[in-house]
């Protein structure tokens, strides 16, 4: 492994794996509600959660919070930081794989 | 479970291989939000509630009272477009836009239609021509939802 330069695009916050797919899915829709988000990374709704929280701090995500019939439902999107960071993110992945294939 | 390496290294570039399990995870869940399609009795009912609309203008009366009916239709028409819409969003768990590829089919129907109403409106110069015009494009909502039901999720987003 090599550190990374600042300036790479590549995103710890955002490379981690479950954090990782959550942009992924965030970036192919417009929101998403917090338990289709669940259901399809197949985790526990405190792992999300916190991964959520994760990303709230960072600025890339936020969330909207609706009560219909005395039931709360949220909604995640990513932020427009937050869809920047993650594109540059995966152009980074990208050319990590493409610099390897050059060698 | 966390497998490509960041927990242990959160500062650090991942390797190749890793980088590729990672791209290969972005695209798992990129096609999983693609398969996601808009439920064909949204369209079904999206499209009976604005085929009405023109003959339902056609009908009304003359003013004061047509300018009253007028609000009201138009208030309890828009209630119902955003229940429709609540409704569908609840249910998909997603809100997204069709895609600009996905939009074209019913841009281009939407075009051919307005310019054979004005054209045949033109000609034969009856008003029951523009009146139609919404049970037409409401129709053609109807098919569109039919033809995208079958083709999302098969074509890139």
């Amino acid at each position: 492994m090599a550190t990374h330069a600042p300036s790479d695009g590549f995103n710890p916050t955002i490379h981690a794996p479950q954090r990782l797919r959550i942009c992924a899915l965030l970036d192919s829709t417009d929101q998403a509600e917090f338990g289709f988000v669940q259901e399809r990374l197949n985790v526990t709704a405190s792992v999300l959660s916190k991964h959520v929280s994760v990303l709230m701090a960072a600025g890339y995500v936020k969330q909207s919070k609706f009560v219909r019939n005395a039931r709360q439902r949220v909604w995640l999107s990513l932020t427009r930081t937050g869809r920047a960071a993650y594109r540059d993110h995966v152009a980074a992945l990208r050319a990590i794989v493409d610099e390897s294939s050059e060698h | 479970m966390e497998t490509h390496g960041s927990p242990q290294h959160p500062g650090e570039r991942p390797d190749p291989r890793e980088a590729r399990d990672a791209l290969r995870e972005i695209e798992r869940a990129s096609v999983s939000a693609s398969e996601i399609r808009t439920p064909l009795w949204y369209f079904l009912a999206l499209g009976t509630l604005v085929a009405p609309v023109g003959p339902a203008v056609a009908l009304l009366p003359d003013p004061p009272l047509r300018h009253v009916i007028g609000a009201v239709g138009l208030v309890v028409w828009m209630v119902a477009l955003a229940t429709l819409v609540a409704r569908v969003t609840r249910h998909m768990g997603v809100v997204k836009w069709l895609t600009p590829r996905q939009m074209l089919p019913p841009v281009v129907g939407l075009a051919a239609l307005t310019l054979i109403f004005a054209a045949l409106n033109l000609v034969l110069g009856q008003g029951w021509i523009l009146d139609t015009f919404s049970v037409a494009v409401g129709a053609l909502i109807a098919v569109f939802g039919v033809y995208h039901s079958r083709t999302a999720g098969k074509e890139p987003a």
